[in-house]
C-alpha cells in the first residue's frame, strides 16, 4: 500500500490471550488521516477504539498489521523506539486527566520541558486553555474541568503533531466538557495539529473533520463531515 | 520537574520514609561509630608502637648470654636486640604498704622505647629509676622523690628520674587471675641492669627483638620465629610475638570485638531498612501504577522514570547513612573513650574511621538502589496501555487451612487476619523481623551481662572453691610451702606457661599441676563436675578444639625454661573460662622426672595478717574482694548493655509503627466497610490489635532464638585465652519478652486509636 495519508493504518490488530481464551480487541483496522485533520473515533464501549488509540500513540504494540505515524513505520518499533515516537510526536489527554498529584498546574506542564526540548512556555500553555489565575494550584485543589485544561495545556505545550484524546469530556459536566472541546477544536483549526478523540457521545461527530465508527473490534464505516459544526452548536 | 515531584513524594510518605532513613541512619551510626572507636584504637595503638619502636619479639628463657645476642644480631631480618632482667619486686611506701612491682632492668635499650612523660630521658648509663605514670600519681611520686624497693629480700633505694608509659604495658593486671586492671595499686619500672640488686646473679631472663622492618626479606611469624630458635639451638626457651603479650593481644582484641560487634549491629538495622524499602518502595509505586502509565505515555523513556524511582531509595538511604555515619563517628567514640582510658593505658586516643565505613555507605546506598529497583521493576514492564489501566486484583487460592474443617470453626476475626497476613506477606515478614530484631537486642544486651555474671559464678562458685589464693614469692622453699599449706589446710598447685604441639600447630598456654584438695574442680563440656584420672593430662576444651585434639591422643608440650618437650596421653577435656592449656597431678608430672614446685595454694581459712607480711608470700587474693573488683568494673558492660536497649526500644518503635502506619493505609477502606456495616470502634481495634499480636508473639520467638545465637556469636569473638559461657538467666528472657510486649502494644494502642479518626463517607469515596 502507498504510504501517502499522514496516518495509515493497514489490516491493524490486535489479539489477547492465547489458545481457546483469546480474541480480538481489533481486527484488520484499515483507515487513514491527513494531518491536521480532526477525527473522531465513535463506538460503544468495549468496541476497540482506545485500542485503536493506544495504537496510535505507540502505547501499545499491534499483534498485526501495519501502523504509519508522523512518517515513520511505528509498528515496527521495539519499546525504546516506541518511547522516542511518544516524546517526540504525540501528546495524550485522559479521561481522567491523570496530571501528577504531587506537581502543582504549572509543574505538570514544565514536566515536558524534562522530555522535550523546544516546548511552549508553560505560563503560556496556562494561559491559551485560560488557567493564568490558577498555575500554582496542585491538582486537589482544582476542579475537574481546570484539571481537564491544565492536561491539554500540557498537552499544548509539547507542541505535538498529533493530540490525542481520549474520552476527555467523560467525567466532566455538559457546560465544562463543552469548553474542553472548544479547546480541542481550536487546537486542530486554528494550530493545524491533527487531533484524535475517541468517544462513545455520538454527538460529537458533528464537530468532527472525519468520524471512524468502531464495532465490535472491526472499522465500521470511515466518514467524512463536510461541514463540521463548531463546539457550541453540540449538546448533548 | 521529577525531582519536585520526589521530594513531595518523600514528604507526603513521611513516615515510612523516616522510618527507613532512621534505620539507615543508626544502621550507618552504630558501624561508623563503632568504626571511628575501634579504627581509632588501631591508630593510636599503631602510633604508639612506632613512636616507641615497640618490639617484635620476645625470647624468654632461665638466662642469656652476650654470645647469644651477637649470633642473633647478625640476622639480617633483625635490626635490634636488647638483653633484660624482668622481675618481680615491691614497693615499699611510706605509709608502710608494700605494692607489686614489675621492675624490668635493661642492659641496653634499642626498642620498645619507654615513652617519657616527664623527667629525664631513660638511659643504661644513669642510675635511678623511671616509674609507670598511673602508679607515680596515685602515690605522688614525682622525679627527685626517692623509692625503696625489695627483690628477693633485698631492701634498695632509687631516685626516680622520670615518668614513663611503656608500650608493652598497654594493658596488665597483677596475675592472670584477675580479668580487670586496677591500675595505680601495682606498678611496673625501668632501670639500668647496673641497678640490679643482685649483680652477682645477674642472669638475664629475655630478650627483646626488633625485626628490620625495611629487610627486603620479611618472614611469616611462625618461620621468623623458627629462625631464632635455630640460632640460639637452645630447647628451653620461648620465643613469643606481639599477639602472645597479654597487654598487646588484649587491645587487639578488644579492638576486634568492638568491630565484630559494629559489624553484627549494624546489619540488623541496615537489613530492616532494606526490609522497609521494600515494603514501602512496593507499595508506593503500585500505589502511583496510573502515574507511572501517564509519564510512559508522555514519553518518558524507562530509563528516566526507573532513576526517578530509584532516587526514592538511594536519596533516603543516602541521607540516612551518610548523615548516620557523620554523627556516629563524632558521638560514640566519646562514650566508650572514658572506659576504655580506664582499661588501656595509651597516650593518645583517636578516633577516625577507616576505608571500612566508606564501603559501609556505599554497600548500603547500593543496597537500597537495587532494592528499590527491584520493587519498581513491576510496573514498569508493561507497555503504558496496560500501566494505564489499575492493576488486576491479585488471584487469592485457597490454602489447605481455608478448606478444613478447622477453619469452619473459627471466628470471624481470626479468618480475617489469617487473610489479611496472607496478602500481605512482605509487611509481615518485615512486622516480624522487626520485632524480632528489638527482642534480639534485648536478649544480647541482658545476655551479656548475665554472661559476665556466670563467669563469675562458674570460676569461683564452680570451679574454684577455696576463699583466699596465697602466692608464694620465689625465693620460697618447698618446705615453707608445704608448712602453710600444712597449717592452712590448703590445696598446693604449679602454675605456669606452656607450649602445645600437634603437627604443624602451636600454641601458648598455661600448664597447672595439683596436689589432691578440694578446692579446685572440674566440669566436662556439658557441665557435670568430672574428677580427672590420676594418669595423663588433661586438657581444657578451648585448646582442644584450637589444636584439634581430643581423649585418647596424645598432645605435646614443653613448659617455659625447661629443655625437653613431653608427649602425654589426653584422659580428660574440662571446660574453663580462663587459662586454657593442661591440667595434671602432681604424681604424674613428677613422674616425667620434674620436681614440683608450687606456686600458689587455695584455703578457705583467713590468712593471717603475719603470713601476708612473710618475705615467703608475695600476695594474698581474696576471692570475695576479686569477685567485687569485678563487679564493679562492668562500667563497659553496662554502658553497652544501656546502647542495646535504647537501640532495642528505637528499633521496636520505628518498624512497628511504621508497619502500623502502613497497614492500616491500606486497610482503611476494609475498616471503613466494617464501620458501615455496624461494628464498633472497639470490636475493629480488637481484630488489628489480634494481628498485630501474633506478629508480635512470632518475633519474639525468633527474637529470642536469635539472640542467643547472636549472643553465642559474641562470646566466641572473645581472646582465645578465654572461653566465656554463654548463658542467657530466665529472668533476661522474661526481661526481653516483657520489654518487646510493652514496645509492641504501646505502638499499636497509639495506632488503634485512628480507628476512631477514619471517616466513613470519605474512605469509601472513589478512587481516583
Amino acid at each position: 500500500m502507498e504510504r501517502e495519508a499522514f496516518i495509515q493504518f493497514d489490516k491493524v490488530s490486535k489479539e489477547y490471550g492465547t489458545g481457546d481464551r483469546h480474541f480480538y480487541a481489533l481486527k484488520d483496522a484499515t483507515f487513514s488521516i491527513e494531518q491536521g485533520e480532526m477525527v473522531v473515533i465513535l463506538g460503544p464501549s468495549g468496541a476497540g477504539k482506545s485500542t485503536l488509540l493506544n495504537l496510535l500513540g505507540g502505547m501499545d504494540t499491534a499483534s498485526g498489521g501495519k501502523i504509519w505515524s508522523c512518517g515513520e513505520d511505528i509498528s515496527s518499533y521495539n519499546d525504546a523506539k516506541l518511547t522516542d515516537y511518544r516524546a517526540r510526536n504525540v501528546a495524550v489527554v485522559f479521561q481522567f486527566y491523570n496530571l501528577i498529584p504531587t506537581l502543582t498546574a504549572y509543574e505538570n506542564v514544565a514536566l515536558m520541558k524534562d522530555i522535550v526540548n523546544d516546548t511552549l512556555d508553560p505560563s503560556e500553555a496556562l494561559k491559551a486553555v485560560g488557567l493564568a489565575d490558577h498555575m500554582h494550584q496542585f491538582p486537589a485543589q482544582m476542579s475537574g474541568g481546570e484539571q481537564q485544561r491544565t492536561s491539554i495545556a500540557r498537552a499544548i505545550a509539547k507542541n505535538p503533531k498529533l493530540l490525542l484524546c481520549d474520552e476527555p469530556t467523560g467525567a466532566l459536566d455538559t457546560n465544562t466538557g463543552r469548553d474542553v472541546l472548544e479547546l480541542l477544536v481550536r487546537m486542530s483549526r486554528e494550530e493545524k495539529k491533527t487531533v484524535v478523540m475517541v468517544t462513545h457521545n455520538s454527538f460529537f461527530a458533528d464537530i468532527a473533520d472525519k468520524v471512524i465508527r468502531v464495532k465490535n473490534g472491526g472499522i465500521e464505516s470511515v466518514t467524512i463531515n463536510e461541514h463540521p459544526k463548531s463546539a457550541s452548536e453540540v449538546s448533548w | 520537574m521529577l525531582r519536585r515531584k520526589l521530594f513531595r513524594d518523600l514528604w507526603q510518605n513521611r513516615t515510612q520514609f523516616l522510618s527507613i532513613f532512621l534505620m539507615a541512619f543508626l544502621g550507618l551510626f552504630v558501624f561508623a561509630g563503632i568504626d571511628a572507636e575501634s579504627n581509632g584504637i588501631g591508630l593510636s595503638t599503631d602510633a604508639y608502637y612506632e613512636e616507641t619502636k615497640l618490639a617484635d619479639n620476645w625470647v624468654v628463657g632461665a638466662g642469656f648470654s652476650k654470645d647469644e645476642v651477637k649470633a642473633l644480631e647478625k640476622i639480617e631480618q633483625i635490626e635490634s636486640v636488647d638483653r633484660r632482667i624482668s622481675a618481680e619486686a615491691k614497693a615499699k611506701l611510706g605509709n608502710g604498704e608494700e605494692l607489686d612491682m614489675e621492675l624490668n632492668f635493661m642492659e641496653s635499650l634499642n626498642s620498645s622505647l619507654p615513652l617519657l612523660i616527664e623527667g629525664e630521658k631513660f638511659s643504661t648509663d644513669q642510675e635511678g629509676i623511671w616509674l609507670e605514670e598511673l602508679f607515680a600519681k596515685e602515690w605522688g611520686l614525682k622525679p627527685g622523690d626517692y623509692i625503696t624497693l625489695t627483690y628477693e629480700g633485698r631492701e634498695f633505694t632509687e631516685e626516680v628520674k622520670g615518668i614513663i608509659l611503656h608500650p608493652e604495658y598497654v594493658f596488665y593486671t597483677l596475675n592472670s587471675d584477675s580479668m580487670m586492671p586496677s591500675y595505680g595499686k601495682y606498678g611496673y619500672g625501668f632501670l639500668s641492669s647496673t641497678e640490679f640488686p643482685v649483680q652477682d646473679k645477674l642472669v638475664y631472663n629475655q630478650l627483646v627483638i626488633r625485626q628490620n622492618k625495611n629487610s627486603d626479606s620479611m618472614m611469616e611469624k611462625n618461620a621468623f620465629k623458627d629462625m631464632i630458635k635455630d640460632v640460639l639451638d637452645r630447647d628451653d626457651i620461648v620465643v613469643l610475638d606481639r599477639s602472645q603479650n597479654m597487654g598487646l593481644d588484649a587491645i587487639a582484641s578488644e579492638q576486634a570485638q568492638h568491630e565484630a560487634m559494629g559489624i553484627m549491629f549494624s546489619a540488623v538495622f541496615l537489613l530492616i531498612a532494606v526490609m522497609g524499602i521494600v515494603t514501602t518502595m512496593t507499595r508506593m509505586t503500585s500505589n502511583q501504577r496510573i502515574q507511572i502509565g501517564t509519564l510512559k505515555a508522555l514519553g518518558f523513556s524507562k530509563r528516566k522514570i526507573t532513576w526517578h524511582y530509584v532516587s526514592y531509595g538511594m536519596v533516603i538511604s543516602a541521607a540516612g547513612s551518610i548523615l548516620g555515619a557523620i554523627v556516629g563517628l563524632l558521638t560514640l567514640p566519646y562514650l566508650f573513650l572514658p572506659t576504655m582510658c580506664e582499661y588501656y593505658i595509651l597516650p593518645e586516643w583517636k578516633t577516625g574511621v577507616s576505608d571500612k565505613s566508606y564501603y559501609a555507605i556505599a554497600l548500603a546506598i547500593v543496597v537500597a538502589t537495587i532494592v528499590s529497583y527491584l520493587a519498581c521493576r513491576k510496573e514498569l514492564k508493561d507497555m503504558p496501555a496496560i500501566t494505564l489501566k489499575p492493576a488486576a486484583p491479585k488471584n487469592i487460592r485457597h490454602s489447605l487451612l481455608e478448606k478444613s474443617r478447622l477453619w469452619l470453626g473459627m471466628n470471624f476475626s481470626t479468618q480475617w487476619n489469617i487473610r489479611d497476613v496472607k496478602r500481605n506477606k512482605a509487611r509481615s515478614i518485615m512486622g516480624i523481623a522487626g520485632v524480632a530484631g528489638c527482642t534480639m537486642l534485648l536478649v544480647c544486651a541482658f545476655g551479656m551481662k548475665d554472661c559476665c555474671e556466670e563467669f563469675v559464678v562458674w570460676q569461683y562458685g564452680g570451679l574454684i572453691t577455696g576463699q583466699y589464693k596465697m602466692m608464694f614469692a620465689e625465693s620460697a622453699s618447698n618446705l615453707e610451702k608445704r608448712e602453710y599449706a600444712q597449717q592452712l589446710k590448703g590445696q598446693l598447685l604449679q602454675e605456669g606457661s606452656c607450649e602445645f604441639r600437634n603437627g604443624n600447630l602451636l600454641k601458648t598456654g598455661s600448664i597447672t599441676i595439683l596436689e589432691e584438695g578440694n578446692y579446685i574442680h572440674y566440669q566436662e563440656e556439658n557441665g557435670n563436675e568430672i574428677t580427672l584420672p590420676q594418669y595423663g593430662v588433661a586438657l581444657s576444651a578451648k585448646m582442644a578444639k584450637i589444636l584439634g585434639l581430643q581423649v585418647g591422643d596424645f598432645i605435646e608440650w614443653h613448659m617455659v625454661g625447661e629443655k625437653n618437650w613431653e608427649k602425654s596421653r589426653i584422659t580428660a577435656i574440662y571446660r574453663t573460662p580462663t587459662g586454657q592449656g593442661i591440667t595434671m597431678y602432681r604424681q604424674e608430672y613428677e613422674a616425667m622426672q620434674y620436681d614440683f614446685e608450687p606456686t600458689s595454694l587455695y584455703t578457705n581459712m583467713t590468712v593471717p595478717q603475719y603470713m601476708k607480711d612473710s618475705d615467703e608470700v608475695s600476695g594474698v587474693i581474696s576471692i570475695e574482694q576479686l569477685k567485687k573488683d569485678l563487679d564493679e568494673n562492668m562500667e563497659m558492660m553496662n554502658l553497652m548493655v544501656v546502647i542495646l536497649i535504647i537501640a532495642a526500644v528505637v528499633l521496636g518503635i520505628i518498624v512497628l509503627y511504621n508497619m502500623g502506619v502502613l497497614s492500616f493505609m491500606e486497610k482503611t477502606r476494609e475498616v471503613a466497610t466494617l464501620k458501615v456495616l455496624g461494628f464498633s470502634s472497639g470490636r475493629i481495634r480488637r481484630i488489628l490489635r489480634q494481628q498485630n499480636s501474633w506478629i508480635t508473639v512470632v518475633g519474639i520467638i525468633a527474637g529470642l532464638i536469635i539472640g542467643y545465637q547472636f549472643l553465642d556469636i559474641m562470646m566466641q569473638t572473645m581472646s582465645e585465652d578465654n572461653d566465656m559461657p554463654t548463658v542467657t538467666y530466665m529472668l533476661s528472657y522474661a526481661y526481653s519478652i516483657i520489654g518487646t510486649w510493652l514496645v509492641s502494644t504501646g505502638v499499636n494502642t497509639i495506632l488503634s486509636g485512628k480507628v476512631k479518626t477514619i471517616c466513613m463517607v470519605d474512605a469509601l469515596k472513589g478512587v481516583e
